[in-house]
């Protein structure tokens, strides 16, 4: 904006009546006109938005940092901490930022790169292409691996990954461990996070005793007590308990994809296009009482795809699950239990993600379909307090800022069948307890709740020297367990300078992960650090096994931190970006 | 709960205080003859009182309506701009420096004076100024206190700001909350952490040390004393990494125009009594003569 600012400066002003005389008196006028004029550089800017330190210490360090290491590098950067759901709809929604520091949940698969960075997504929201990047060799890539398979879907991958080679729009940089605490006489080795991580350790514990207690989990997120909205994603980490009260056709677990809803998934691309034909389990009902029927499950995708079910012309699609039900060209209800999903030149590998999204009431959510404007519903605006799911669980009680219960769903279908492959899963099993999350105004006063014997277990993840604090605190067990989450810095490519790859290369290179993994001050040694070009873009280290990147990662480390001890050397950033072809006047980056 | 806990634990401190500060500084007579006396007392600071009872319920009530009004609408984001004004003034961020006298004993006295020292200091003018024999420097002290809210409301709605420890945690310690966390559950019920800008801690405690000084010939004990808390309770905000020195000049700028305010407020009263006064003995005088 300051380019059009009308500024005259007093040097100007004596130097225009400098012109003037010289004018005059001589014909050297040409020289003191130039040295008069505006100079045609300005100083870059950036503004880094990230979260207070009450929501996440670690973004706020990392932020810090980087704008730390920025200034030392001759730019204007300063940092803004936002509160959580304000960062994600400055970010995610409205795209009114410059970089982001914050933590990102981490891929399922790698074909969530897809909605991350497919310019097909540039207006979307949610995490869908937030950076607003464009690259016809990405975007051919990401689809091509959707017709691939294997060895061959993890060639493509790498091509991408060497494409992108540390230009990204945004950037990885680390892996944190959930870090834990939990009464010692649960006799846990991690922190439950997954629904069934919940329900083994529930059922363990009602088998022990005959008196009913509820489970109590502390957690610092005060929103799960006011918006338990499946599809919003402006809402902090509230998965725990809404993976506990919606149930998937299929869930993600540790040993691979299991049927959950469906009694079977049958896929066939015998007809050039691929199929799925799902059948859900007889009997399957709402907390509610009304049964969960096909109809459900293609009405799920098509609010999905469209909260406004076509009111609105473009479309309102929910910015959760965007890379999932993207996958599906279409889906019918074939009679009561039976849904045909379609999913063209798709292979399955990359197809069954779209069956693991949560499937939603159809006669709760479409009277929901109202626009509010022209790009939120009512369904991604309610705070849907008193939710109803089909899972093991269901909403009991809440109090706003106090605590959340769920009271266990007796009536569920899995009770008396069988999963496929998993036979009598859940025969005996007496899930007799309530789970109840309650809100403490930090994390001290949490693990303090804990040690007096007030919680069961924390849930919101601990910082390092929280964790070591308590480590030999009797009755008391400290949990570790590594996550495919990680902290991400996003670039915002309207920014002039963050668009350029070359710029965005060096800025990535400025925060010492090295450092930040293992230095007292940040993770202090639990998280991994991102070094090949795949876990640079948040594929979690060690888990996928890309080809050429993984055999390759212990040579051939991409970027390197021009400092040390997480600061950077003014000279040799400075030359970092010279060779990126940018300038410095007066010791400041201009452009 | 925790809350409620923590409630009757600062009465439970507090009031010991109050009671051993009211009998030395105001004294047992006065005290005595206070509580016999108490309509009209009560009576004449009836109007501040109300007032300062409608802006805290203001306060409670739009939290949730100015919050979103600030964020959405006319707040701006004022964290990293205190960052660098102050970046640009100080070599070492006062903040900083205060931290690196950190000690355990340090700590717990400010994190006593924090909660409890400012409780104190915010309470006992209350009852030293209502056992007086007259309710002028109560109602200064009453309409200053609303004042300090009012316009705190205002700022704290414009400027959405946090405090150094939540901004940046390399640089900044969180004090208070690391060595007792369970603080939480009190600060978190009567505020926001992004109402940080300006210091209402720094401008009520101010406040209560420009009044002492007023009052310095009937209290003279009371200055050094309340001079003691409210400094340590300034000096407390920024040690403890809650607020920035920018919070903390503002704030005290906003004590000395709220306690302008409150004796613009007692004197014009004051005016207006006399007025009435002359008038009234002025009517008898002119029925009397028969003008």
């Amino acid at each position: 904006m300051d380019e059009f600012a009308p500024s005259v400066t007093r040097r100007q002003l004596l130097a225009g009546a400098g012109v003037a005389t010289a004018g005059v008196l001589s014909g050297c006028s040409e020289r003191l006109r130039l040295a008069a004029e505006q100079s045609p550089y300005d100083q870059v800017g950036i503004s880094i938005t990230t979260l207070p330190a009450d929501d996440d210490v670690m973004a706020a360090k990392i932020a810090g940092q980087l704008a730390g290491n920025l200034r030392a590098a001759g730019i204007d950067a300063g940092h803004e901490p936002i509160d959580e759901p304000e960062l994600y709809r400055q970010v995610l929604l409205n795209r009114e930022y410059d970089i982001f520091v914050t933590r990102h949940p981490g891929y399922d698969d790698p074909d969530a790169l897809r909605s991350l960075l497919h310019s097909d997504f540039i207006n979307e929201q949610g995490w869908q292409n937030p950076f607003g990047f464009s690259d016809g060799t990405v975007d051919e890539l990401l689809e091509s691996q959707c017709r691939a398979e294997g060895y061959e879907r993890k060639a493509v991958f790498d091509d991408l990954f060497e494409h992108l080679d540390g230009s990204a729009p945004f950037t990885a940089v680390a892996f944190p461990n959930h870090l834990g605490a939990a009464a010692a006489d649960l006799e846990l080795t991690r922190t439950p996070r997954r629904p069934l991580e919940y329900l083994e350790l529930v059922a363990r514990r009602s088998a022990e005793t005959d008196e009913e207690s509820p489970l109590r989990i502390g957690v610092v997120e005060e929103t799960m007590t006011e918006r338990l909205n499946p599809i919003a994603v402006d809402i902090g980490d509230v998965n725990a308990v809404l993976e506990l009260l919606y149930d998937p056709l299929v869930r993600h677990t540790e040993a691979g994809p299991v049927p959950w809803l469906a009694e079977s998934v049958d896929w066939d691309d015998s007809g050039g296009s691929l199929e799925a034909v799902v059948d859900l389990h007889e009997g399957v009902t709402w907390h509610d009482g009304e049964p969960l029927d096909a109809a459900d499950v293609a009405f799920t995708i098509r609010l999905l795809e469209d909260t406004s079910l076509g009111e609105v012309e473009s479309g309102i699609p929910a910015p959760r699950y965007r890379g999932r039900t993207t996958l599906i060209e279409n889906v019918r209800a074939v009679g009561e239990d039976r849904v045909r999903f379609s999913f063209g030149e798709h292979t399955s590998e990359v197809a069954q993600r779209a069956l693991m999204v949560p499937i939603l009431p159809e006669h709760i959510w479409e009277q929901r379909t109202e626009p509010i404007n022209n790009y939120l519903t009512e369904a991604l605006d309610w705070d849907n307090e008193e939710p109803i799911g089909s899972g093991l669980y269901a909403f009991a009680e809440s109090t706003s800022g106090e605590f959340v219960e769920l009271e266990p769903y007796e009536e569920h279908v899995l009770h008396d069948v069988d999963i496929q492959h998993h036979p009598g899963l859940f025969d005996e099993v007496d899930l007799a307890d309530p789970i109840e999350f309650r809100v403490t105004p930090n994390i001290g006063a949490a693990v303090n709740s804990l040690v007096e014997g007030d919680l069961d277990l924390v849930g919101t993840p601990l910082a390092p020297e929280e964790f070591q604090k308590i480590e030999d605190t009797e009755d008391v067990e400290t949990l570790t367990s590594p996550t495919r989450s990680f902290y991400i810095v996003g670039y915002n490519l309207k920014h002039p300078e963050l668009n350029n790859p070359r710029f965005r290369r060096v800025v990535s290179q400025l925060l010492d992960r090295e450092y930040i993994v293992d230095d007292e001050t940040f993770f202090d040694g639990y998280a991994i650090e991102p070094t090949a070009i795949d876990s640079l873009v948040g594929l979690q280290p060690g888990r996928w096994n890309f080809p050429r990147t993984d055999a390759n990662a212990q040579t051939e480390s991409t970027f390197e931190f021009p400092g040390t001890d997480g600061e950077v050397d003014e000279s040799v950033v400075r030359a970092l970006f010279e060779d990126a072809g940018y300038r410095y006047d007066d010791g400041e980056l201009v452009a | 709960m925790a809350l409620v806990d923590l409630v009757g634990n600062v009465a439970l401190v507090v009031v010991p205080m109050l009671i051993v500060t009211s009998l030395t500084i105001v004294g047992p007579r006065r005290l005595r003859m206070a509580v016999r006396t108490y309509r009209w007392r009560l009576a004449a600071i009836t109007t501040p009182l109300l007032l300062l009872a409608t802006v805290l319920v203001v306060r409670v009530m739009t939290r949730d309506l100015l919050g979103e009004l600030s964020q959405r609408v006319v707040g701006m984001y004022f964290t990293g701009s205190i960052f660098s004004i102050e970046y640009v003034l100080f070599e070492t961020n006062p903040v900083v420096f205060l931290q690196s006298f950190q000690t355990e004993a340090l700590t717990a006295y400010f994190a006593f004076i924090y909660v409890y020292g400012y409780v104190f200091l915010l309470v006992f003018p209350f009852i030293a100024y209502f056992a007086l024999s007259e309710m002028d420097d109560l109602n200064t002290l009453v309409v200053a206190y609303t004042a300090n809210y009012a316009i705190g409301l205002v700022l704290y709605t414009l400027f959405i700001a946090y405090g150094p420890r939540n901004y940046d945690p390399l640089l900044f310690e969180s004090l208070l909350y690391d060595a007792f966390p369970n603080f939480g559950y009190l600060t978190h019920e009567v505020n926001e952490p992004t109402n940080v800008f300006p210091s209402l801690h720094t401008s009520l405690s101010m406040t209560v040390l420009f009044v002492a000084w007023r009052t310095r010939d009937t209290y003279p004990l009371w200055v050094p004393v309340s001079a003691v808390f409210a400094i340590s309770v300034v000096l407390a905000t920024m040690y403890l990494g809650i607020h920035w020195f920018s919070d903390v000049v503002v704030g005290t700028l906003l004590a000395f125009l709220s306690v302008s305010l409150g004796r613009h407020y007692t004197e014009r009263d004051l005016d207006e009594t006399v007025r009435k006064y002359v008038r009234r003995n002025l009517e008898q005088v002119r029925s009397t003569v028969g003008w």
